[in-house]
Formats: C-alpha cells, sequence, structure tokens
C-alpha cells in the first residue's frame, strides 16, 4: 500500500466538502443532495471495478449547460451581490462532473482549483460555525490532497516518460521506489505541514490589517438582540435557538419562582423617530450618566442612585451563555447590582439604561444580579433619575396619517377617549392624574387593537416594500398590518406619540421559556423582542406589548426541537466562533497587541495572574471551595506526569522495535520481554564500548572483552538471554524478569565504574 | 552539489490566486477569507522549507548500469539516500543531466530516457529507483551529471541538487537472430558432432595407443599393452570439440573511401557490418559454436575462440568499443587454417577475397536479410532492403 491507494478517495472528500461549503452557506441543501450524492456515486462508477467514465463529448456538453444555467441565472437577477454565488455553484458543478471523467493528476488539479472557487465564493456569503468549521476542514483537507496529487502526478509523468521510449523489447513499467514506512512517514507530513500552515495563518490573521469596529458590519446578518430599530430593512429576522443568557427570578425571599406575565428585559431604549432615516433613536442626552462599580461578589449589591432599597424586591440573576454584549438587560426597574467580577457600570438615569462601557463585554462566564422593584413607587425613580428626567412634554411625531389613523382607531374603539379632557376642579394634582390615566386608556387601545385580528404577527417581510416617500409606520398601520415585533411596538409607539402621550421603543429580550428544573428562565437569540413602555405618569412608566402573549408562546413552541436539549455544547462553541473570529477587528486587534505588550513589558507575570484568575473560575464554577486549589494543583501535576510517563514510554517502544528491527508482526509482548536489552546497550555505551549498529551481540562481547572484560561477562548471559527471547521461543515469567532486571541493574553499575 | 530553486507556472498562478483572496480579503472584512489568504501565504513558505529540507544533503549514486544494446531498453538504477534527519523525501525525479561540455560519447547523443521517480525515501533511508534508457547506436557511452528534482509538496517552488559523478559503460550493437542453417553453412561441417583431439584421460570415445609421456595420468596407461622395449603406452580418447568459427571484421578502407551507392549513408553501413557480426556471433555461441574476433582496419587485440555468454560479452564489448573515426590501417591478419576453424569475412562495401583463406565466407550487410531468422525485423534498421539483398551484395559463399 502506499499513500496514492486512497488517493481517489480524499479527491471526491475534497470535492464534496466543497459542495457542503456552498450548501451551508447559501442553505441550498438541494444542491447538496443532488451534488452530493453524484459525488459519492462517481466513486463506484468511475473509480470502481468497472471504471466507466463519461466521454469528452459529453463532459463537455454538460459543461455548456452549467455554464448557460449559470448566465441565464445572473440575466435574472443581475445582481453583482449574487454573481461570486453563481461562480460558487459552477464551480461545485464542474467539479463534480469532472470526476465522473478519465483525468490525470493534471485534471484532478483543475477539480481542486474549482473546488477552492467554490469554497472562496461561499466565504463571502456566511459566517455561521458550522460553515466555518466545514471551511477549516476543507482548507486543511486540502493540503493533503494538493500533497497526494503531487505524488500521482510524478507517478503519472513517470508512466508518459517511459511510454515514450520505443524499443524492440517492452520498456519495463514504472516500480514506484519506497521506503519502509510510506504510509506513516506521509501522514506525518501532511500533519504536520497542517499544523504549521495553520499556525502561520493565525498569524497572518492576527496582524492582517483591519477596520476598526467592523466586526458588526462582518456579520451582515441579524439575529437576536440589536441596539436599534431600524425598519428600512425588510428581511427574515433570524430563528437562531443559540441560548444567550439564563434568567433566575427569585421573590423577596429569594425563591425562585416563575413571574405570571413573559419576563421582558430592557436593552435599549428608543424614544424618538426619524423618519427620513426610519429608524428609532435615543433622544436623550448623555450628561447625567453615573457610573456605578461592583465589587466582584456577586452577593453584595450597589446601589443604582436609590436613595432607599427596601426588602420587599426581587431578584434577577442573569448568568451570560453565548452573547457578547456590553448592555445589561434588566426588567424594570433596576434599583441595584451585584456582579462576579469587578465592573463599572454606566447608567442612564432617565430611562434606566444600564451598560458596562468601561472594562469590556459581559462575556460567557459572567453573572450579575440585579434587585428588581416591578412596581417602582416615583420616589423610588425620582431619587434614581433626579435631574435626568425630562419635565412632561409632548414628543413630536412628524410622520403624516398617523394621527388621523390613531383617532380613527379612537372613534371606532373607543370614542370617548377623543373628547378633550374637562377640569374636575379637585387640583392639578388631579387633573394630571386623570391626564395620566387618560394617556394609559389609550394606550391600552392601541395595544388591544394591534393584537386584533386585523393585524398578523410573523418574521418574513419579504412582501414588505419599502417605499420611498411613504413611511414605514404608516404603511404598517394603514396597508400591510403584518410584521415582527418591531413593527408592532412602532406602531403603538408611533400612534401614542401622534397622539401626544410620551413612549419609547424598548428592545431586549423577553424570557417566556421556564425550565422547572433548574429554576430559571432560559432565553434565546429568537426571544430578542421589542415593546413599548408609555408615561403614565411623572415618575412612571408603564410596559404595553402589542405582541401578545399568546403569540409569544405559540412561536416558543414552534421553535423547539429535540435538537435544543444538546444545543449547550453547539453553542458554546458557536459564540466562541462568533466572539472571537468572526468579529474579529481592529479594535481587537489592538486590545491584542496592547496585551501582548503589557506581557512582554510585565516579563510574563501576567501569565501568573491569568493562571491565577482562571483556576479562581474554576474553583467557583466546580464550588469546590479553598482546597479546590490543592485539587487543581494536584490533578495538573498528575496530568503532566501522566503525559510524560506516556510520552517516555512510546519513545522507549519506538527505540526498542528500531534496534531490534521488529515489525509490527512481533507481539508487543514479546518486545517488552526484550526490552532489557536496551539497557545492555546503554550499558556498554557508558562502558565506552558502544555496540555499532551492523556488528552481532556476540561479536560485539568479544570486542568488549578485549577492553572491559568484568562488563563483558556480567553482560554474556543477558546477551545470551536476549537471544533466547527475541530469536527463540523462550518467554520470561515473572521471577525471570526480575532477574533479568537485576542483573541490568549490575551490569550498568559495572559499566559505570560501580563495581570492580 | 549545486542547489537551485525554481518556479514554474504552478506557481505564477497559485501567487496570482493568493493575491486575488488578499485583495478580497481587504477590500470586505471577512475573516474567513483573511485566514484563508494566511493559509495560503503559509503554504507557500511551507512548500520551500520542505522541498529545500528534505534535499539539503541528500546523497545520490548512480549504480553501475549493465550494458546496453541498441534498441533494447537499458536500465541505470539510483542508490538515492535522504539527508534530513526529519523530513523524508517523496516525488523525487532523478535525471542524468548532459555534459557541459561538447562531448561526442555524452549520453544524449545515444539515447532517449525517462527519469527514475523516487515516491518515498524515509530520513536516511535508501531507496533504489531506476531510470530508462533506450540508447540508439553503439559505442562508449558516458553519464556525467545527475539531478535529483522535487516540487513536494505543493508544486509551488521546485528545487534541484545536481552532483557530478562520471561513470561509462557501452552500448552493444544491434543484433538480430540468424537462421540456424545458415550458422550451420557458414561451419561447413555443420553443428553437430565436432572434432576429436588428441588428449588423455578418462572421458572420451577409444581413440588409439600412444608412447607414455611425462605428464600423462597413470590410470590412462594400458597395462595389458606394452611397446616391445616395455615402455607403457596410454589410451587415447576421444574429446568433443566444438565447432569452431572466426570472425572477422574488414574495417581497412575509411568510412569517406567506402565505394557505395550514392545515397548510401557510408557510417550506416559499417554499423551495419558490426551489427552483422555481432549477429552470428550472438546467434553462433548460442548454438554452443566457440567464436574468435578479428578486426581488420583496426588496432584491437584479438579475442580468442570461446564459447559462453562471458566470451559471447566479450565479443559484443569488442565490437561495441570498435571506433570508426580513427585512422584505418591495413596490415595483415592472422587467419587458422580451415582444419583448425570456419572464417566468416564481413566487408562493409565490396568483397576482397584476399583476406582470410581459402574456404571463408565472405558477406557484405546486404546479406543479412539471407541469414535473418526474421527479415521484416530488419526493416527499422538496414539501409538494404531484405528482399533486394542490397545492390552491392557480394558472393555469399566462399572465395573460389
Amino acid at each position: 500500500m502506499t499513500p496514492l491507494s486512497r488517493y481517489r478517495r480524499h479527491l471526491r472528500i475534497e470535492v464534496l466538502l466543497a459542495v457542503t461549503a456552498y450548501a451551508v452557506a447559501l442553505q441550498n441543501f438541494e444542491l447538496l443532495f443532488i451534488l452530493g450524492a453524484a459525488t459519492l456515486a462517481s466513486g463506484y462508477v468511475s473509480d470502481g471495478p468497472r471504471g466507466r467514465y463519461l466521454p469528452i463529448w459529453a463532459t463537455t456538453i454538460l459543461a455548456a449547460i452549467f455554464f448557460g444555467w449559470s448566465v441565464l441565472s445572473f440575466m435574472g437577477n443581475p445582481d453583482s451581490a449574487s454573481a461570486m454565488a453563481l461562480v460558487g455553484r459552477l464551480g461545485c458543478c464542474l467539479a463534480v462532473l469532472r470526476l465522473f471523467g478519465r483525468r490525470s493528476a493534471r485534471e484532478d488539479r483543475q477539480v481542486i482549483l474549482l473546488a477552492v472557487v467554490a469554497v472562496v465564493g461561499a466565504c463571502l456569503y456566511s459566517f455561521q460555525f458550522f460553515f466555518g468549521l466545514v471551511v477549516v476542514a476543507f482548507s486543511l483537507h486540502t493540503v493533503q490532497v494538493i500533497m497526494l496529487n503531487r505524488l500521482q502526478s510524478g507517478l503519472d509523468d513517470a508512466r508518459a516518460e517511459r511510454r515514450g521510449l520505443i524499443a524492440d523489447l517492452p520498456v519495463p513499467p514504472v516500480e514506484a521506489a519506497s521506503g519502509r514506512s510510506p504510509i506513516g512517514q506521509f501522514r506525518g507530513l501532511v500533519i504536520g505541514c497542517t499544523v504549521v500552515a495553520c499556525v502561520l495563518a493565525t498569524g497572518v490573521f492576527l496582524i492582517f490589517p483591519r477596520k476598526i469596529d467592523a466586526g458588526g458590519a462582518a456579520l451582515g446578518s441579524r439575529t437576536g438582540f440589536t441596539a436599534e430599530v431600524d425598519l428600512t430593512r425588510n428581511d427574515q429576522i433570524g430563528q437562531s435557538n443559540r441560548e444567550v443568557f439564563t434568567v433566575e427570578w427569585a421573590d423577596p425571599q429569594g425563591v425562585p419562582i416563575q413571574w405570571p406575565q413573559p419576563l421582558r428585559l430592557r436593552g435599549a431604549v428608543l424614544d424618538r423617530w426619524n423618519s427620513a432615516e426610519r429608524r428609532w433613536m435615543s433622544s436623550v442626552g448623555r450628561r447625567y450618566l453615573r457610573t456605578v462599580t461592583t465589587s466582584g461578589d456577586p452577593d453584595v449589591f450597589v446601589s443604582l442612585g436609590a436613595a432607599e432599597i427596601s426588602r420587599g424586591l426581587y431578584t434577577q440573576t442573569v448568568t451570560m451563555r453565548s452573547l457578547a454584549t456590553s448592555r445589561v438587560f434588566a426588567r424594570w426597574a433596576p434599583l441595584a447590582i451585584a456582579c462576579d467580577q469587578p465592573r463599572t457600570f454606566t447608567i442612564e438615569p432617565a430611562d434606566l439604561e444600564l451598560e458596562d462601557t468601561v472594562t469590556g463585554e459581559l462575556d460567557r462566564f459572567t453573572t450579575y444580579r440585579l434587585l428588581i422593584d416591578p412596581n417602582p413607587s416615583p420616589e423610588a425613580i425620582e431619587s434614581i433619575a433626579g435631574d435626568a428626567i425630562p419635565p412632561v412634554r409632548p414628543p413630536v411625531f412628524n410622520v403624516f396619517g398617523v394621527r388621523e389613523e390613531a383617532e380613527r382607531i379612537l372613534r371606532e374603539e373607543a370614542p370617548a377617549l377623543l373628547e378633550p379632557l374637562v377640569e374636575t376642579g379637585d387640583g392639578a394634582d388631579a387633573d394630571e392624574a386623570n391626564r395620566w390615566r387618560r394617556n394609559r386608556q389609550i394606550a391600552e387601545t392601541f395595544t388591544r387593537y394591534l393584537r386584533g385580528e386585523d393585524f398578523r404577527y410573523t418574521l418574513d417581510l419579504r412582501r414588505f416594500v419599502q417605499r420611498r416617500g411613504v413611511d414605514p409606520i404608516l404603511a404598517f398601520l394603514t396597508e400591510y398590518r403584518f410584521g415582527h415585533c418591531e413593527y408592532f411596538a412602532s406602531g403603538l409607539a408611533g400612534l401614542c406619540q401622534s397622539m401626544g402621550i410620551e413612549c419609547r421603543v424598548i428592545t431586549g429580550f423577553v424570557a417566556v421559556e421556564y425550565d422547572d428544573a433548574i429554576g430559571r428562565y432560559i432565553v434565546r437569540e429568537s426571544n430578542a423582542h421589542a415593546w413599548v413602555e408609555v408615561r403614565t405618569g411623572r415618575w412612571s412608566w408603564r410596559e404595553f406589548d402589542p405582541t401578545s402573549s399568546e403569540v409569544l408562546d405559540e412561536l416558543q413552541a414552534g421553535r423547539r426541537s429535540w435538537a435544543d436539549d444538546w444545543r449547550w455544547l453547539y453553542d458554546r462553541a458557536d459564540f466562541l466562533w462568533t466572539s472571537r473570529f468572526v468579529t474579529f477587528d481592529g479594535t481587537t486587534q489592538a486590545t491584542l497587541a496592547d496585551r501582548f505588550g503589557e506581557f512582554v513589558g510585565s516579563g510574563g507575570r501576567g501569565v501568573l495572574e491569568d493562571a491565577e484568575a482562571i483556576s479562581r473560575k474554576v474553583n467557583r464554577y466546580f464550588q469546590l471551595g479553598p482546597a479546590g486549589y490543592i485539587w487543581l494543583g494536584t490533578v495538573a501535576l498528575a496530568m503532566s506526569l501522566a503525559v510524560i510517563a506516556v510520552v517516555a514510554q512510546l519513545r522507549r517502544r519506538r527505540r526498542i522495535r528500531q534496534v531490534l528491527h521488529a515489525g509490527k508482526d512481533l507481539p508487543t509482548g514479546r518486545i517488552r520481554e526484550a526490552a532489557f536489552y536496551l539497557d545492555v546497550l546503554d550499558a556498554f555505551a557508558a562502558a565506552g564500548c558502544a555496540k555499532p549498529e551492523s556488528t552481532p551481540p556476540m561479536q560485539h562481547l568479544d570486542a568488549v572483552l578485549r577492553v572491559r572484560p568484568d562488563v563483558a561477562e556480567a553482560a554474556r548471559p543477558l546477551v545470551e538471554i536476549f537471544y533466547e527471547v527475541r530469536f527463540g521461543s523462550r518467554r520470561l515469567d515473572a521471577s525471570a524478569r526480575r532477574s533479568v532486571a537485576d542483573s541490568v541493574a549490575r551490569l550498568q553499575t559495572l559499566a559505570e565504574g560501580g563495581l570492580r | 552539489m549545486r542547489y537551485r530553486y525554481h518556479l514554474n507556472l504552478a506557481g505564477f498562478l497559485y501567487l496570482a490566486v493568493t493575491l486575488l483572496v488578499g485583495f478580497a480579503a481587504t477590500i470586505r472584512p471577512n475573516n474567513l477569507l483573511v485566514w484563508i489568504f494566511g493559509l495560503l501565504l503559509g503554504l507557500i513558505v511551507l512548500s520551500g522549507l520542505i522541498s529545500g529540507g528534505a534535499l539539503f544533503r541528500i546523497s545520490m549514486r548512480r549504480l553501475d548500469p549493465m550494458n546496453g544494446r541498441v534498441d533494447r531498453p537499458m536500465i541505470v538504477r539510483y542508490a538515492i539516500q535522504g539527508g534530513s534527519r526529519f523530513i523524508p523525501l517523496f516525488d523525487v525525479r532523478v535525471r542524468e543531466i548532459p555534459s557541459a561540455q561538447d562531448d561526442s560519447s555524452d549520453w544524449t547523443t545515444f539515447a532517449a530516457s525517462a527519469f527514475a521517480w523516487v515516491m518515498h525515501a524515509g530520513p536516511g533511508e535508501t531507496v533504489h529507483a531506476e531510470a530508462v534508457f533506450v540508447p540508439r547506436r553503439r559505442g562508449r557511452m558516458k553519464f556525467n551529471r545527475l539531478e535529483a528534482r522535487s516540487s513536494f509538496p505543493f508544486g509551488l517552488i521546485g528545487k534541484s541538487v545536481t552532483i557530478g559523478t562520471e561513470l561509462e559503460t557501452l552500448v552493444f550493437p544491434r543484433t538480430c537472430r540468424i537462421r540456424e542453417s545458415a550458422i550451420e553453412s557458414l561451419l561447413g561441417g555443420g553443428i553437430g558432432g565436432g572434432r576429436s583431439g588428441p588428449g588423455t584421460g578418462s572421458i572420451g570415445e577409444y581413440a588409439g595407443l600412444r608412447e607414455y609421456r611425462p605428464g600423462d595420468s597413470v590410470r590412462s596407461v594400458a597395462w595389458k599393452r606394452v611397446r616391445p622395449d616395455r615402455s607403457p603406452v596410454v589410451i587415447q580418447r576421444a574429446m568433443p570439440s566444438p565447432p569452431r568459427l572466426i570472425l572477422v571484421v574488414d574495417l581497412r578502407r575509411p568510412t569517406a573511401q567506402l565505394r557505395l551507392l550514392p545515397g548510401v549513408d557510408h557510417r550506416e553501413r559499417e554499423e551495419e557490418a558490426i551489427s552483422f557480426a555481432a549477429s552470428i556471433a550472438e546467434t553462433s555461441i548460442n548454438l554452443g559454436v566457440e567464436v574468435g574476433l578479428r578486426m581488420a582496419g583496426i588496432v584491437m587485440p584479438d579475442l580468442p575462440m570461446r564459447g559462453g555468454r562471458r566470451h559471447l560479452g566479450r565479443l559484443q564489448a569488442q565490437l561495441a568499443a570498435v571506433n570508426l573515426d580513427v585512422e584505418r590501417l591495413d596490415g595483415k591478419i592472422a587467419i587458422p587454417p580451415p582444419n583448425v576453424a570456419s572464417v566468416v569475412v564481413i566487408h562493409v562495401d565490396r568483397v576482397d577475397p584476399t583476406l582470410g583463406h581459402h574456404g571463408a565466407w565472405h558477406l557484405l550487410p546486404g546479406n543479412l536479410a539471407e541469414f535473418a531468422q526474421h527479415p521484416a525485423e530488419l526493416r527499422a534498421w538496414t539501409t538494404v532492403s531484405p528482399e533486394a539483398g542490397g545492390h552491392d551484395s557480394g558472393n555469399a559463399g566462399a572465395a573460389a
């Protein structure tokens, strides 16, 4: 067997990987089934025992058909963004077609090139973890295939040259001259090349110049939470079930409970509609930003500004799983915060937005806890917000047609709310209370209206056509009447603001799925949500969600599948992939460079500190306590010793086989019994009489006898036993092995000059 | 030992693809493309390192080839040992390189070749690979320099190592099988049987008695027979003696002065004469005839009449070593009498009956067609058509 025995198979695997990568990137699984099946079939049809190939005219015609198909596809939708996708598809088809033709190593290089083109084209359309996995596998496999192709090319060239010779007698065929273990050494070389190529690729990856903060742009698609509501994009929202964090909701007694309504966890607060850009923005200035710093003890809460933190508060504990964000997701209204790491959080007092803009993104192992008051008193909010909350004033909402629509709705649903407020005469406070109450009623009316049958919740907005001059909120309310939560929230907020009611759009997550086993809510990417908060008092805001809970429950149930129980492993890897690789940008590069500089400058002290921090994290994760460090150290030491022992044992075994010229036919047991001979050789070397490889052992003893007769006499019985064991049928039992070991020890001592 | 690096077309194409991928990764923020670009760059570096490291201090040795023969594959073996301690050799092509000087005996003037291919050689391992040559003419073929080349693992950057190691080998002349009846005719007495020669000993048929001579074996003494003077007598036995043939190749006339028809290549005709002699020698020895060789016109040692494959090799080597460019001499050569051996003289252009004894056969290259067992095979390498027997074929028989 030679490395070329499996060359054809590896070539088919290469094409299969390319087709898989393309199909995963472009979500075109029909192509995967067809081309994948064809690729596998080529193994039997073309490379099988009968070896049937397509004639040249057939491959030419099929290639022309594929090319024409790609051209027609492009002409049907002449979009430069999809051109590379068509090129990739053509590459896949041609590569598979080539597998059915008669080919040499040169044609195989074309197959490899087509596969590479297909994968490179697919890279422009996806960043998913599974796709990345396939691309990496393809790239590393290509290294092996190219090396095999070189060998095949050498064989083909040698054969071609021989065939070119004309003689009276037949020219002898090419015989592949090879050494003892070509397959093993080829594999070793492949692995070595792959590892080195990976290292070099990673090095180039780290230093390649990039734009600052291009990570978000690099993603190119939307799933999960976004800190903005942009209604210009009518693409389809992703349905990722990746677990982003878990939430424990505990009552004032600290008992985890399930809240009667879905928990809406606030991320971003947007209160101004920019009709020119068609997105919601935050109009609140950043003059009143305040920072709080946690100690790193998750049980020590730091107040967000409330004068007094009462006892009757709920505790929300968030454990991040696979979302790297600087935002803190908290239910209304957070009054205090604690974190398992020393962090500095920034709070916007006007809307209680919490963010960690100082320390960095909250990654996997971070847990933060918040004290929540679901019904905060005005005094509590006032003490936090202070002057940050602007005075009550009607919002500005300049979208023509929305107010008319709002009035129409109120006329149909609650005409009484259209009537102007009448002063009660009980004072300004009473009038103000009436005003707030009416605002609330109007908001409830609009919410009820949007939850009605006229409106349909959907994530697919491809039929929602954006037109110039037509505001998307108006189009949603009057024309299309379907959309996802952002449209519903925008519609509600637009209706309220058009009626002069202060409100704001909130984006975040809604926790619906409660796991009784662990007493926590599981929040997934698909739980990203948008709703509205309406000002119902000077210091009061109330949630209004035009997406009904039933709809949310239905969506949640529809997304669940059996695979979700195993997603925890995939989610971890997916998170690492997205946060460490896909979104690696200039900012990350600069951070890495700074850390490297610090590491070099600190002379490696940082390594110890990091090791200490990691061990502390692991200790806490497994809840080992103070003795856990000793346990960890013991485990690390044991593992190191085990690795050293295994390596030493493997090296010794390899040396034994080399010295004894033993092939794989010799059982390991016999090898082990003859292993003492190595020590005898070492003793000879120590005595200054190293045995040459070409000299038989007995003959060498005679040479040793002339120089060191004492060593020769001690070694003679050992050499005789070696002959019997290695070439005879003698087996050494335990006592014999002990005796031999003792003799070897004596010989070694003698050789080193210990005994005379 | 001389090292060189080579860039080939595949390498340039690869560079172009790498630059394109790098450009695409630059204009569009795509970390996967960046990683692939890094991988492509890394492969370039690896290609140079591995091909260079593998061939570093490679050891190549040409094993003495067996003599070749015109139009027959000639195997030349090489022993290749990798010099690197860690990197095995893969896809190494070992090839002979033409001599730097203008040398008429360089192998390129003789043969078409196919390189020796080494698929694998482990670190420090020695493997043997074969190259095939098909010589087109006879003579002394000289090998000068040896080159090992490899572009493994990725075919981007190739490296070659050249060493100078000279070797000379002989290419025997082309031969064809002669009809057995033709050889019988040449021998006159036929191939079977043999001639008795005087000798004692216990082997052989009774051939008479003779007086004892010192040195005769005691066992051969015929004790029952005594001479009148009471001196012992010994039994003489007849021992088989194979037929003998002396080949004489008449090369006295210089090439340019050969008397041939216009359009006939003089040098080729001389080669055909040599091939004719070699063919007769080969077939005769295979039939058990003892053959000797005389070269008329060129100073070369005479080869005695012997049999066996070793002697055949000597004969063919002698014929292969004939240098037709040297000055021709018109000296006499020693020819044994007819009772000792048959004589066959092969002339180049015209028969000269004075060469050889009265019973000698005088042949021309054109007679080969009559002698060959398969005349159709001669079409490829003779200038004389087999049907005509040659315009200037001489007497295919003994001189009067």
